[in-house]
């Protein structure tokens, strides 16, 4: 919303696949009777967004994270 | 299903779960923090359980099962989308825990407040939550009812499987908090989901092996494999039914609290990868379950009996439904006790402080520990009632938690956000909820939860806009954890 941040490409791509995970059953698939329809392109979207968030966290440097802070007086609240 | 047959897989359930229980209590210590977070030291592994099987409940073989029945494959879009909401964990898990651990915060609801710079709005977010989460929970445990009762053929009443429910999840809960929560929950992860395979194996088996039940749904039940499909899943329907649940994650306190309590970024890591995989295998078993119901019990006037149905008729053996049946139960359980503590965590220290200020921590778990009964009371009381404006104010639960969600963002990506913004726009997207769902009106043909949540971002940016935001415009929330993510390279 402000200069802080720029959309994540993997976040780009994800948003691309939820519109189609609306449009593609409803303007394409809406004549296909089969399993090889709607179901086999939702099994894939799901198998899709599984990889991209596997591998975006895959990237994480977890442990770079901040030891944790004694409660101390100040700084409990913002 | 013989009802003495399925007592004795409740009490073997209930002396396991038992046992967890008292594990967990030997690791309790004293405070808020280790009763509500378990200290913020909870492990990879049982965090992952725990989120899947509380954000997974007994909606999947019940609720999505009959949905399936119903409407078709569109159960499996509007669950996947639900799926790719998870997404959202990527960007606020690391913000959620890392300003939890900082300023000590146990409660979503605590975090908004500080954020703001208003108690109010704590205290709003905490009240609202449980209006909504009370009579979510009471149709849990009324799905409880209905599975012993629909599975035992009456065997065992409704009212008796309420009881049983509200009486497991509230030791499960007070026995040691999230720790007995987190322990049970990764408990029932593990039955449910061995328990599910077997039956779905069994029964496609039954019916003639994967080609044969493939090959019979295609040429009997075309329809269901089509979007609309049968006419349940019109576009509209589908979109205000996937909204809410897309923010979910956020929304829900009693899933958003876990994200303050794993011990390190690396168990929540696997947190995530944990829950998806869990997700989308039980996902796929959960909609191919409710397919084969259409097979094996067709022409049910209530397609939310499917499961039951489907378990009751000798279908299944029993070595087979019993366990699942267990199964179902531990499930709706998990999500009772989740919730029952997350309400109470924030009635403790959001609500009660406010009536009783200077009141300290032993005073505030003492209360927690009581609203924990009255939540768990409460909602076993109006499940046995079988208000219609219990099923009215849950469904409605998911649509007015969403109108929280602009506040959750804006306070981590807007500075501009203000408390006025905040407090008006939850207010009168509630109010929108509210309006909407007991006149019946419509607005457009568009679905509530879509008018509520325009209404509620609008508010938000705008009030926020023609206020002051608080003096430090979230510092500790946007630039104060900058550093960290960019170390820990999230985005």
């Amino acid at each position: 919303m402000e200069e802080t941040m720029r959309l994540p490409l993997w976040a780009a791509g994800l948003i691309v696949l939820v519109a189609l995970g609306y449009a593609v059953p409803y303007l394409l698939l809406s004549e296909t009777e089969a399993w090889s329809g709607a179901f086999l392109f939702w099994i894939v979207f799901g198998g899709v967004v599984w990889g991209i968030l596997v591998a975006r966290v895959a990237f994480w440097n977890v442990h770079a994270a901040p030891p944790r802070r004694a409660p101390g007086p100040e700084g409990r609240r913002p | 299903v013989s009802a003495a047959l399925v007592w004795t897989a409740i009490a073997l359930y209930a002396a396991a779960g038992l046992v967890v229980v008292a594990l967990a209590r030997r690791r309790l210590a004293t405070g808020a923090e280790d009763f509500y977070l378990a200290g913020r030291h909870v492990g990879g592994l049982v965090s992952a359980a725990s989120y899947a099987a509380t954000t997974y409940s007994a909606f999947m073989m019940l609720g999505l099962a009959g949905l399936t029945y119903r409407g078709g494959v569109g159960a499996l879009g509007f669950e996947l989308i639900y799926f790719a909401g998870l997404g959202l964990l990527l960007l606020f898990g690391p913000r959620i825990w890392l300003v939890g651990r900082r300023f000590g915060f146990i409660t979503p609801s605590e975090m908004l407040g500080a954020r703001y710079g208003s108690p109010l709005l704590a205290g709003l977010v905490a009240v609202l939550s449980c209006a909504f989460l009370v009579p979510y929970s009471s149709v849990q445990l009324l799905g409880i009812g209905y599975l012993l009762s629909g599975t035992t053929d009456g065997g065992i009443s409704v009212e008796t499987g309420i009881v049983l429910g509200a009486g497991l999840a509230a030791v499960w809960t007070i026995g040691a908090g999230l720790r007995s929560v987190a322990w049970t929950d990764a408990l029932q992860a593990i039955v449910i989901l061995v328990t599910a395979v077997a039956a779905l194996l069994f029964i496609v088996d039954a019916l003639g092996g994967w080609g044969t039940f493939l090959a019979r749904i295609e040429a009997e039940r075309g329809p269901w494999l089509a979007q609309p499909g049968p006419g349940f899943f019109s576009f509209w329907t589908f979109v205000g039914l996937t909204l809410p649940w897309f923010f979910f994650a956020i929304s829900n306190p009693q899933v958003s609290q876990r994200l303050f309590t794993t011990e390190d970024m690396a168990a929540m890591r696997t947190m995530i990868v944990g829950t998806l995989s869990f997700g989308l295998l039980f996902t796929v078993i959960s909609i191919l379950w409710g397919f084969s119901a259409l097979l094996v019990v067709p022409d049910l006037a209530n397609p939310d009996l499917a499961t039951p149905s489907l378990l009751a008729g000798g279908n299944v053996p029993a070595v087979i439904a019993v366990p699942l049946v267990i199964g179902i139960l531990a499930a709706a359980i998990t999500t009772v006790d989740s919730i029952a503590l997350t309400l109470a965590s924030m009635v403790g220290r959001d609500v009660y402080p406010r009536a009783e200020p200077g009141s300290g921590e032993r005073r505030e778990l003492l209360v927690g520990k009581v609203v924990i009964l009255l939540v768990i009371a409460a909602a076993a009381f109006f499940a046995s009632l079988r208000l219609d404006l219990i099923s009215l104010l849950s469904v409605a639960s998911s649509a007015a938690l969403l109108v929280i969600v602009p506040t959750i963002v804006g306070a981590f990506f807007w500075r501009r956000g203000t408390a006025a913004g905040a407090l008006a726009s939850i207010l009168a997207g509630t109010g929108v909820v509210l309006a909407l769902q007991l006149s019946g009106l419509r607005i457009a043909a568009l679905p509530n939860p879509v008018v509520s949540f325009a209404v509620a971002i609008a508010v938000f940016v705008g009030i926020s806009l023609v206020t002051r935001p608080p003096a430090d415009r979230g510092a500790g929330f946007i630039d104060g954890i900058r550093d960290d993510l960019r170390q820990m390279r999230v985005d």
